[in-house]
């Protein structure tokens, strides 16, 4: 072997010494395990350079070998001895670990949207800790990668007994991770849906980290992304521990989407404000919400928001209405007290929330100990809010009966209605019947969870009402007629084209049977002047109502389609 | 960081494809046969390919592992 001599440290041919390096290698792993190291030493006519750079390479293959998927038969064994302090062997996997100086990766903790969480030991100081990688493309632009740094490094200044401590925080070859302290434990949600805490107990720990949040709040960080995943529980102390400060808010809003699957797809937590899209300029309200979404949870089993799978138009009312059904009406063992502190911190209102964490904290602690509470239930009005908000065609139809009835009433009492008692008993039957089939259509609305059918028949009642009681007064020429326009306009509210062209076809049916009828019974009949305008604009207001909500509702379902369709992509 | 940063321009000046293959595998998560076809190589080149690129790099980040 002439070349070989002729290899000398100053002339040191970098190419061909790697492939000589690489063929012994590969020579010496076909070998037995306990004589690989033997052999390589024995190679007496190679550089020692070369032999010393092959035994390294050999120490760290046998290091290696533990989760690599090619080194079958002989890495089982190698696995044993390379892992065996650590009193347990490693599955074979194909995953391989990233080399960060300084770490060594043992194992795969944890797997979301966001990135990979990894338990590893760190070499100097030596420790446990936990590894988040963030996930490749998890960002859309090196500033993003920037600032998501920044914000890691501002949750690193907390300092609270229940927060995560991050200890390190660091790019690998561009891709950001964060090294934290390790916490032997699960995540609260597995916790609890393993069912074996209590709900007291459970509520204790939501107090300390209400506490850490405040605290966190205080330096001016916000969590952004609090959900049960985010809370660990410490398996020997039981105590929690939060993590993953601030880490939602640079992502790219759609990674962040499918991640937590947020709005739509799987349960949320996100504050509404945050889910419609404003999730940059979340505040300490949206953490109160968070917290309160957790309690939801701790309480009745399941998030505020549950999925709609692939129903768009149920997600966008959803969206849309976004109140929640307050843990009493789901669980009747839940106390009154935790029911307000509930509701309180899961109002749509930023404004309306809790102002802070600890306030939030306290009065869950008062929960506990039976004190009295500083939230009060919800007042009348947004009672009253909350009752329409559930039943709005009652109460339009209420306000729209009680002022017409309102004003039969004043206009009855100055005299200037005829004294006719037939129309006066007529008036009072048909606003009677007319609460009387809404109430009705609203509760089957209700029971039927939306279904078409009981609208057609709702607002079918409607006209035919409406007609009886013109037929009974003055018919055609009744001042009353508008009333017909206020149905139609009224039908776009439902969010149904097809029921606009039904309820103006009946509507036109209607007044046409009317101008009819007064042509052959009274005197006083309608000239085709009056009657064919009346009848074209009763068309038209139909058409408008029809078009005006084409356009709305195209442009809001395209919206949510394309929204649901680029989270599906990006989760397959 | 930037010592790997630095190992791996090396490798790549050393070897191109050694490189490649880390880079794919290690940092883009692909498995064997998703590199191979990437690479347009056989399964079992890649398999050698990796199990020295990674030892080669292993060996030069901790010159001693513990």
């Amino acid at each position: 072997m002439e070349h070989q001599h002729q290899l000398s440290d100053e002339n040191f041919d970098d190419v061909a010494a790697y492939e000589q390096v690489q063929r012994l290698f590969m020579a010496a792993v076909e070998l037995p395990v306990e004589s690989q190291f033997s052999w390589v030493e024995s190679l007496t006519d190679i550089h020692p350079l070369i032999v010393k750079q092959v035994l390294a390479a050999l120490k760290a293959d046998a290091a290696c070998g533990a989760n690599s998927e090619e080194s079958d038969g002989q890495a089982p064994a190698l696995a044993e001895t390379v892992h065996g302090n650590q009193g347990k062997t490693q599955k074979s996997r194909s995953r391989v670990f990233p080399p960060i100086p300084n770490y060594e990766i043992i194992e795969e903790i944890d797997r979301g949207g966001m990135g990979v969480v990894y338990r590893a030991r760190q070499h100097r100081p030596d420790r446990m800790v936990a590894i988040k990688m963030m996930k490749m493309g998890a960002f859309s632009s090196e500033t993003d990668v920037e600032r998501f740094l920044n914000e890691a490094n501002a949750a690193s200044s907390l300092d609270h007994a229940a927060v995560v401590p991050i200890y390190e925080v660091g790019e690998f070859l561009g891709e950001p991770f964060i090294v934290m302290k390790f916490i032997d434990g699960e995540t609260f949600s597995r916790v609890l849906k393993r069912g074996e805490i209590s709900t007291t107990e459970a509520i204790q720990k939501l107090c300390v980290v209400s506490q850490a949040i405040a605290d966190a709040h205080e330096h001016g960080i916000i969590h952004r992304d609090l959900k049960p995943s985010n809370i660990l529980i410490d398996r020997n102390s039981g105590k929690p521990w939060v993590t993953d400060f601030g880490l939602a808010k640079n992502l790219d809003t759609d990674a962040s989407l499918t991640s937590a699957g947020d709005i739509m797809g799987t349960p949320g937590y996100m504050a509404p404000e945050q889910a419609f899209g404003q999730s940059k300029t979340a505040s300490p309200s949206a953490d109160v919400y968070g917290l309160g979404a957790i309690l939801y949870v701790i309480l009745t089993g399941r998030p505020p928001i549950q999925s709609v799978d692939g129903d768009i138009a149920k997600t966008i009312e959803l969206i849309r209405e976004h109140d929640v059904v307050a843990p009493r009406e789901l669980s009747r063992a839940v106390s009154h007290e935790l029911n307000t502190v509930c509701i309180k911190a899961l109002e749509t209102d930023p404004a309306l929330r809790y102002s802070h964490a600890g306030e939030f904290g306290d009065d869950l602690q008062r929960c506990l100990d039976g004190e009295a509470i500083s939230a009060r239930s919800r007042g009348l009005f947004r009672k009253i809010h909350r009752w329409t908000r559930h039943r709005p065609g009652l109460a339009v139809t209420l306000v729209t009966v009680g002022v017409f009835y309102v004003y039969h009433l004043i206009v009855d009492s100055a005299g200037l209605l005829p004294n006719d008692d037939f129309f006066k008993t007529t008036v009072s039957i048909v606003v009677l019947l007319t609460v009387f089939n809404a109430w009705f259509w609203q509760h089957w609305l209700r029971r039927t969870q939306g279904a078409a059918w009981t609208l057609y028949a709702w607002t079918t009642g409607e006209v035919a009402l409406l007609t009886c009681l013109l037929l009974a007064g003055d018919g055609a020429s009744s001042g009353l007629i508008p009333a017909y326009f206020v149905l139609v306009a009224a039908s776009g509210l439902r969010c149904r084209p097809m029921l606009i062209g039904y309820v103006t076809t009946l509507s036109v049916v209607g007044y046409v049977s009317l101008w009819a009828y007064s042509a052959r019974a009274t005197q006083e009949t309608v000239t085709p002047l009056v009657g064919i305008p009346t009848l074209l604009a009763l068309c038209l207001v139909g058409l408008i109502q029809y078009i005006a909500l084409r356009k709305s509702s195209v442009s809001l379902e395209s919206q949510v389609s394309t929204r649901l369709d680029r989270v599906h992509s990006k989760s397959q | 960081m930037v010592i790997v940063d630095d190992l791996l321009e090396r490798l790549a000046e050393l070897n191109p494809r050694h490189a490649r293959v880390f880079e794919l595998r290690c940092f883009g998560g692909l498995d064997v046969s998703e590199t191979a076809s990437v690479l347009e190589v056989s399964v079992a080149t890649i398999k050698n390919d990796w199990r020295f690129a990674r030892a080669w790099l292993a060996s030069q980040l901790n010159p001693e592992p513990k």
